[in-house]
């Protein structure tokens, strides 16, 4: 049997039901230079330019595993335990991934 | 000092925008939505960072600006390849999906706009070629293209038709995938219409102008001429002119846009 679940691609969306089960979660956007306050608010640790994790070792982008450093800083997910690097692509290969 | 609650409670509200281009993931049981059209978010300031440590840390991502319209756009494209191919898994062939998901990742690998991801995605695009002939390819032109304010084939005509058939025959499956079936292979026969100028020089230009002309006899007007990066684009330009001035009763109109990291534009030749 085909499953005709409605889809968000062709139509807005229509039930309440639908708008529920988008509730958001939210992004706090930083400018570059601001990389430090946003750590230092945080508390996550830095060595010079690399970033460490809770673990105290260097921290990686969850997609592309790189050393995540303040230069190249994309992502904090909430939590503050997933980075991600500044390659746009890496954010959104994982949410493309980890949709519902 | 306590959290000034009022506001906090303000800007949340504010925040749970709803759009029906939002894209939903679950982290750590809460839900993240992206906005396609725009990142829902609060720009970092020393007001933030005051409410960060107590607050944000376990409630909220951290982004960077300059990247955040691009994370948006990419997310969106990979989810809507991904709905897309999900959605039509039932009703196509297997190998039509093989084509449609390698294309999905050509377009995500373009779409990177490195020189790495594009190597790699020119190679994958030779292979999708040799793995399912011109079909395949075609199926990737489908996923590249532009109808409508950036909707692709996909979105624009092949999905509202299955809806459509799934709604007429909501009970009959089989039914859906015949009519679906017998459509997807017209719109593959029939696409493109197009005349893509891929390659500069003087002798294949002039074998594009003419199949263009050849069009234009056979009374299939508009055609539309596809070009991608600045010297084929100019190239194409240069025929559509030639084309005009030997056909007056015509003209030309032209959308430019972007593939991946180059440029691109569409032609089309319509009556006056």
């Amino acid at each position: 049997m085909v499953n005709h679940e409605p889809n968000l691609i062709t139509g807005p969306l229509k039930s309440k039901d639908e708008m529920r089960r988008l509730e958001s979660t939210n992004m706090v956007l930083f400018r570059k230079e601001d990389v430090d306050r946003v750590l230092s608010a945080l508390e996550i640790p830095a060595q010079g330019d690399l970033i460490l994790d809770t673990a105290g070792e260097p921290a990686v982008c969850h997609t592309c595993g790189c050393d995540i450093g303040k230069s190249n800083l994309g992502n904090i997910m909430p939590g503050s335990r997933l980075f991600f690097c500044d390659n746009p692509a890496c954010l959104a290969t994982y949410i493309a991934q980890t949709k519902t | 000092m306590g959290l000034p609650w009022a506001a906090i409670k303000g800007f949340l509200k504010k925040l749970n925008l709803f759009d029906k281009l939002n894209v939903n993931i679950i982290i750590a049981n809460r839900s993240l939505v992206l906005n396609h059209s725009k990142f829902n978010a609060l720009l970092f300031d020393e007001t933030t960072e005051k409410l960060a440590k107590d607050l944000f840390r376990y409630q909220f991502g951290f982004g960077r600006v300059d990247i955040a319209e691009q994370q948006s756009e990419l997310a969106y494209l990979s989810y809507t390849h991904e709905q897309l191919i999900k959605a039509l898994k039932p009703y196509l062939p297997e190998s039509d999906i093989g084509a449609l998901v390698a294309a999905s990742t050509v377009v995500r690998l373009e779409d990177k706009q490195d020189p790495a991801s594009k190597q790699r995605s020119q190679e994958l695009l030779a292979n999708l070629r040799r793995a399912y002939g011109s079909r395949g390819r075609k199926i990737y032109n489908m996923l590249r293209s532009k109808v409508y304010q950036g909707a692709t084939i996909f979105h624009s005509i092949i999905m509202p038709f299955l809806e459509e058939a799934k709604k007429t025959y909501p009970r009959d499956a089989w039914k859906v995938r015949g009519i679906f079936s017998a459509f997807f292979d017209d719109i593959l026969r029939y696409y493109p219409r197009a005349i893509w100028v891929d390659n500069p020089n003087p002798k294949a230009l002039k074998r594009r102008y003419v199949r263009i002309l050849g069009r234009i006899t056979k009374e299939q007007v508009p055609v539309s001429v596809y070009a991608r990066k600045t010297k084929c684009i100019r190239a194409a330009e240069e025929i559509c002119e030639l084309v005009l001035k030997a056909r007056p009763e015509l003209q030309l109109t032209k959308e430019t846009y972007t593939l991946g990291s180059d440029i691109a534009c569409m032609f089309t030749i319509v009556k006056k």
